[in-house]
């Protein structure tokens, strides 16, 4: 079999090959791993359905698999063979998806679907229609599980006929196409980043996305090589890649936060300056994109550092020390040598921002999260930072005054999550022991209870190690989670989800650690009653086993999942309430297929009616990291439920009143007037969850 | 001194409480005589014929069946439906309209096609909104009450019955709706229709006012009417807010209102067909075009040609969830948006000077960014204001009495126009009734920083039609009654426990 198909495409969006200078650049061939795909394209991924129901039409679906057009590398580029327009889609979301593969070290799964009553649903392919809406819009669908691209005139609707040249189609954009994938494939890890419960959630959401774009074409060497030998600027200051950013951002989609994020052309002189960082940036500004753009610029400059270093002596072995180069044309040799450390330092840049979604909270996500996220991946994959990334981010994230809250100093070893590293030692005999330390900082039961834990989760790794089907790892982890069961509905595996209920059953060791309330006064909180038990509804999510290999031969074998909880708030005379949840209702509602207790994967969340005023679902959340060399829990990164501190001081708990505080004034007080005008008229708090992107790229 | 104070007015401007929409009556006076009297507008979101009589009657009786001078600021009907609720008292013969003001927009005499270009576009927008969220009604809502195997079916439903809570909102003022049907043909509104006609049948001469321009009226001698907006630009006219730093930055260009327009408009004419954006060559029309593979190496695949591969993926009802056959019907909101906007800015606004003290009162229609915008672009009156500034900012300076725009949303005053209303003695007008609003509305109106801050620059001397909802309200800062009678007055209306108007006096 072929290693790879070769699918020609637009490196950016089909205007720029009406230009002569970057025609050249724009037609580039896109690698993506081989797979049989049938008509549509419809792979293993993503099914591509041209279906237009504006003017209810089907259009033919391309066949790559035709040896006429395997022997071309694909359809030539044309704006208008809608044909052209699947190979394009397919082309550049099975290139993102394959970078997110790489760097997170595991297949991507897409976020299942919900089913009334509580089951989940495999979705095994990413619905991709590219001309589902005659709008400027393009967006991700959650409900759907689809990338929805618009087609648009530029010209009058009503003045002139519609001229093929005159439409511009979102779905030829390469940008605009790894941005709704980036969505999708973050609403697979993450599913309640979709949640605005901060003013950094739906911006993280769209800084992500956008530089997963921005990224992905840095590492096309053939454009950098070119720009590269044409803008031969002053090649040592971080002017020449603000240029190229510019550049792409000028693209159709216009990613807005690029170009303005980055830095500016002064009108007059010409010459291109990056935009100073201000660090009240971040303080003040919060409409999604522009509070984005600075995560966006941040991390750019975190790139423009790394790529510095990585050429300094490039630089001065081609200007002989002076620094200063030579008239004429660069040398193609230096063309290509730093075209290759710049893609390769996006490269780096790109799977660091990946790799560190692992280590972020599952919900209520800050940029300073992101930040210690980031710093926390890293230290655990390269232990040597001998290039100083970390430094670069932190550096770059400080001058936008993005800070981590609970943090007295930026340093890198303050920003990693603090290793918790509780768990038993195995000697070589296979014998478990605790040691001094360990036996100071947790009960004998706690240990005990978390050593179970933790052999299931190497036994569940073991389970998934060499399994190479998506689907079989998605119904294996799922089994693992929810429990296998016999034909008389008596366990086989007892899951992980029933495992925690009994093993930490009125636990305040676990509640400290996850900052989710395990003890038996859950119902006073507003947190619901599990389904079966007496105990609190609790979610298990995203379960998954992490194996990757550092540049210094670093292993890092973790199992990760997260728990959430969530309560209903009410905002009354000054106070919060927490409103008792519903429990009967939802037990006569549930209905299992399977036998399997649903509810590990499912939110206990019923029938959402139009939410009285100002009552809200508060969410705790903790992402659990399991190392499986040492058998020990490395770390818990959480955002409390309740307030910890309080059940140390052995008072009485209540909800976590600064998490609580800042929700309610994202949501009624601050947030509220950041809004689009599309939005303030048509969209609710429930229609915003479930499709933030159709509300969020609207006008 | 004693020159000085004959010629200043003293204007009672009186506010018809009638809900959330314009109906207003400036009387002038010169010392104790009644010297002219200016109507604009007769509208409300809300309310039947007999909602509107008391209003107009007490209306007609305080004009003494007299208007010198009528101004109509724009198509809407919280702005004009009392013309057509009330036709036959505004028909009346005992009724004079001396003269009447209407935006070049409504010039039927169009020599560069500009008007009749606007109002071609508006009736085409009214028409594809009106006929997009019918489909919407339909389609919609049949769609998502099929989806009850998902986890989401109550938010989806809940979700499309804001959706379309957010277009009736916007309907109530942009189309006709006569009990539950909406009007499809893309016409004038009853209520502007109604004006015109019965300015006909009075012989009023109706003047077209245009940006830029000063008017001067005999009875007023010393006072000067500068129209502000509608602007020409076609630009500003769309313009419904600040450009956004957004993905698609191309879509506020002017000439795009909806790109789905043409196809709401199609979905009248089943017959015809849709405009595609490809050739007749790519398009599926029953047998997939087998390809060279299917027939040379893959038999069975010519077997189920007669199909397209990708439709038996999109029928396949275990995944009718994934269907999008209504999904672009929601760009009608973008439409309507548009449509509401762009006929906002398309509003009248007037800025009336006394030469001699230079105060100014601004009645600024319901005009939303892109009109405030344009006001300082007017070439003529670059540094004609004090200090070299614009005129118009200098009016604005100068300003002691503002008819807030847009009912105290967001969109309706510009933060950069609202920086120039510095003056000590300003007072301002809210038409803004939020027990008689649709729904929607209450979520832009009132925004609460230009709440806050009107409060503050007029001092308290902030009147809202009616406070209720209102946080925080103006008159904890100043009990408007405590004016005295002579500047503030309330009237209660004849059967209800609200007012019939209020009505504010000032001199200049």
């Amino acid at each position: 079999m072929p290693l790879f198909r070769k699918l020609r495409g637009y490196a950016f969006d089909p205007s720029l090959s009406l230009q002569m200078d970057t025609a050249i650049i724009n037609d580039i061939t896109y690698r993506v791993p081989w797979e049989d795909v049938r008509i549509g394209p419809c792979g293993e991924y993503v099914e591509v359905i041209d279906y237009d129901p504006t003017v209810d039409t089907f259009y033919r679906a391309v066949d790559l698999q035709d040896p006429n057009i395997i022997a071309e590398d694909g359809l030539t580029p044309s704006e208008g063979n809608p044909l052209f327009h699947q190979q394009m889609v397919y082309a550049v979301t099975m290139l993102t998806i394959n970078n997110f593969e790489k760097a997170l070290g595991r297949k991507i799964i897409w976020s299942p679907r919900k089913l009334a009553g509580g089951g989940e649903e495999y979705v095994p392919r990413l619905r991709i229609y590219p001309h589902g809406i005659q709008d400027a819009n393009a967006f991700y669908s959650p409900l759907k599980k689809a990338l929805i691209f618009g087609y648009f005139a530029a010209t009058p609707v009503d003045e002139v006929q519609h001229m093929p040249d005159s439409l511009v189609f979102t779905c030829l954009s390469h940008d605009i196409i790894a941005h709704e994938t980036t969505h999708a494939i973050l609403d697979g890890v993450h599913p309640y980043f979709n949640e605005s419960t901060n003013p950094d959630m739906l911006a993280f959401h769209e800084a992500f996305a956008d530089m997963v774009a921005l990224f992905q074409h840095f590492t096309f060497a053939g454009v950098l090589q070119h720009q590269i030998a044409k803008t031969r600027g002053d090649l040592s200051t971080q002017n020449l890649l603000g240029q190229l950013a510019q550049e792409f951002g000028k693209a159709l989609g216009q990613y807005g936060s690029l170009r303005d994020a980055i830095g500016e052309y002064d009108p007059v002189s010409n010459a291109w300056t990056p935009r100073k960082p201000d660090p009240s940036d971040y303080r003040n500004t919060s409409e999604p994109h522009d509070r984005g753009s600075i995560l966006v610029a941040a991390v750019f400059e975190a790139f423009i550092s790394i790529y510095n270093s990585r050429v300094a002596d490039l630089i001065r072995i081609a200007s002989e020390g002076t620094g200063i180069l030579r008239q004429g044309s660069l040398h193609p040799d230096l063309v290509n040598r730093l075209a290759s450390e710049a893609s390769k330092a996006a490269q780096h840049v790109l799977h660091m921002c990946i790799r560190a979604l692992d280590y972020c909270p599952p919900v209520d996500l800050t940029f300073g999260d992101f930040l210690r996220a980031i710093i926390t991946a890293d230290t655990d994959l390269v232990e040597d930072d001998t290039r100083d990334y970390r430094l670069a981010f932190i550096d770059a994230f400080r001058k936008r005054g993005i800070y981590a809250q609970e943090i007295k100093t930026l340093s890198v070893e303050s920003l990693c999550y603090k290793p918790l590293n509780i768990g038993s030692t195995v000697d070589n005999a296979g014998t478990l022991s605790r040691s001094e330390a360990d036996k100071l900082q947790v009960s004998d039961d706690f240990y005990y209870y978390l050593g179970i834990i933790n052999q299931f989760l190497r036994e569940y790794a073991d389970d998934v190690r060499y399994l190479t089907e998506r689907q079989a790892i998605y119904t294996k982890t799922k089994e693992y989670i929810a429990g296998q069961f016999d034909n008389n509905h008596e366990y086989k595996i007892l899951g992980l989800h029933q495992r925690l209920s009994s093993k930490f059953r009125d636990s305040p060791e676990f509640s400290v650690v996850t900052g989710l309330v395990f003890l038996s006064n859950f119902n006073d909180l507003g947190i619901a009653k599990a389904r079966r038990y007496n105990q609190p509804s609790f979610e298990i999510q995203g379960l998954r086993r992490i194996s990757r290999v550092g540049p210094q031969g670093t292993q890092v074998n973790q199992v990760i999942f997260s728990i959430l909880q969530h309560a209903t708030v009410k905002y009354a005379d000054d106070k919060f309430v927490p409103v008792p949840p519903k429990n009967e209702s939802q037990t006569a509602a549930a209905t299992t297929t399977s036998g399997s207790d649903n509810e590990s994967v499912a939110p206990v969340e019923g029938p959402v009616p139009e939410v009285a005023e100002e009552q809200f679902t508060f969410r705790g959340g903790c992402t659990l990291i399991f190392n499986l060399d040492t058998l020990k829990l490395q770390y818990a990164i959480s955002k409390p439920i309740f307030d910890v501190k309080l059940l140390d001081e052995q008072k009485p708990i209540t909800l976590h009143p600064q998490r609580l505080r800042n929700q309610y004034n994202h949501l009624f007080v601050s947030g509220i007037h950041d809004e689009n005008t599309f939005k303030q008229y048509f969209s609710t708090m429930s229609a915003l969850q479930m499709e933030p992107f159709a509300f969020l790229h609207q006008h | 001194m004693a020159k000085a104070s004959s010629t200043k007015y003293k204007v009672f401007i009186r506010m018809y409480c009638l809900g959330t929409g314009d109906c207003f009556v400036y009387k002038f006076f010169k010392g104790r005589t009644h010297v002219y009297t200016m109507m604009v507008d007769c509208g409300s979101c809300s309310g039947e014929r007999s909602e509107f009589l008391p209003y107009v009657t007490d209306l007609l009786k305080y004009v003494d069946n007299h208007i010198n001078l009528l101004v109509i600021t724009h198509e809407h009907n919280d702005h004009v439906n009392g013309f057509a609720k009330c036709k036959n008292e505004f028909a009346s013969s005992t009724l004079r309209i001396d003269e009447a003001w209407m935006a070049w927009t409504e010039d039927p005499v169009d020599p560069d096609g500009h008007a009749s270009e606007l109002r071609k576009k508006r009736k085409q927008m009214r028409a594809a909104f009106a006929l997009g969220m019918r489909e919407l009604k339909t389609k919609g809502d049949a769609f998502i009450s099929g989806l009850t195997n998902d986890f989401y079916h109550n938010s989806m439903l809940a979700g499309q019955k804001a959706f379309l809570d957010g277009l009736d909102t916007l309907a109530d003022i942009n189309l006709d709706i006569d009990s539950g049907n909406v009007n499809v043909t893309g016409q004038p509104l009853a209520g502007m229709t109604a004006i015109k006609e019965i300015l006909e049948e009075k012989e009023t001469h109706i003047k077209y006012v245009h940006p830029g321009e000063t008017r001067k009226i005999k009875e007023l001698p010393g006072l000067l009417f500068h129209v502000l907006a509608p602007p020409y630009d076609r630009e500003a006219i769309f313009r419904h807010e600040r450009e956004g730093k957004d993905v698609f930055r191309r879509q506020l260009q002017p000439y795009a209102p909806s790109f789905a327009l043409r196809s709401f408009l199609e979905l009248e004419n089943t017959t015809e067909k849709r405009d595609r954006p490809f050739g007749e060559e790519y398009v599926f029309s029953g047998q997939q075009k087998p390809s060279l593979r299917s027939t040379l190496i893959n038999k069975i695949q010519s077997n189920t040609s007669e199909i397209l591969p990708t439709r038996i993926l999109y029928d396949n009802p275990q995944e009718a969830w994934r269907k999008i056959d209504t999904e672009w019907l929601y760009s009608v909101g973008t439409l309507a948006i548009r449509l509401n906007s762009h006929i906002n800015n398309t509003s009248v606004v007037l800025a009336l000077e006394a030469k001699d003290s230079g105060d100014a009162l601004l009645l600024a229609g319901d005009a939303e960014f892109g009109s405030w915008q344009s006001w300082f672009k007017i070439d003529h009156w670059n540094e004609k204001g004090k200090a070299k500034k614009h005129f118009v900012e200098d009016l604005l300076n100068r300003t002691i009495f503002y008819k807030i725009s847009h009912h105290l949303s967001f969109n309706g005053t510009s933060l950069e126009g609202l920086k120039h209303l510095v003056n000590q003695d300003l007072a301002a007008m809210a038409t803004l009734d939020r027990t008689r609003i649709n729904s929607r509305w209450k979520s832009t109106m009132p925004n609460p920083y230009l709440l806050k801050e009107l409060i503050q620059r007029c001092k308290g001397k902030l009147f809202i039609m009616d406070e209720t909802g209102i946080k925080p309200r103006p008159s904890d800062t100043l009990d408007p009654l405590s004016l005295g009678g002579g500047v503030y007055r309330e009237a209660k209306h004849p059967r209800k426990n609200k007012p019939l108007y209020k009505e504010y006096a000032v001199t200049i």
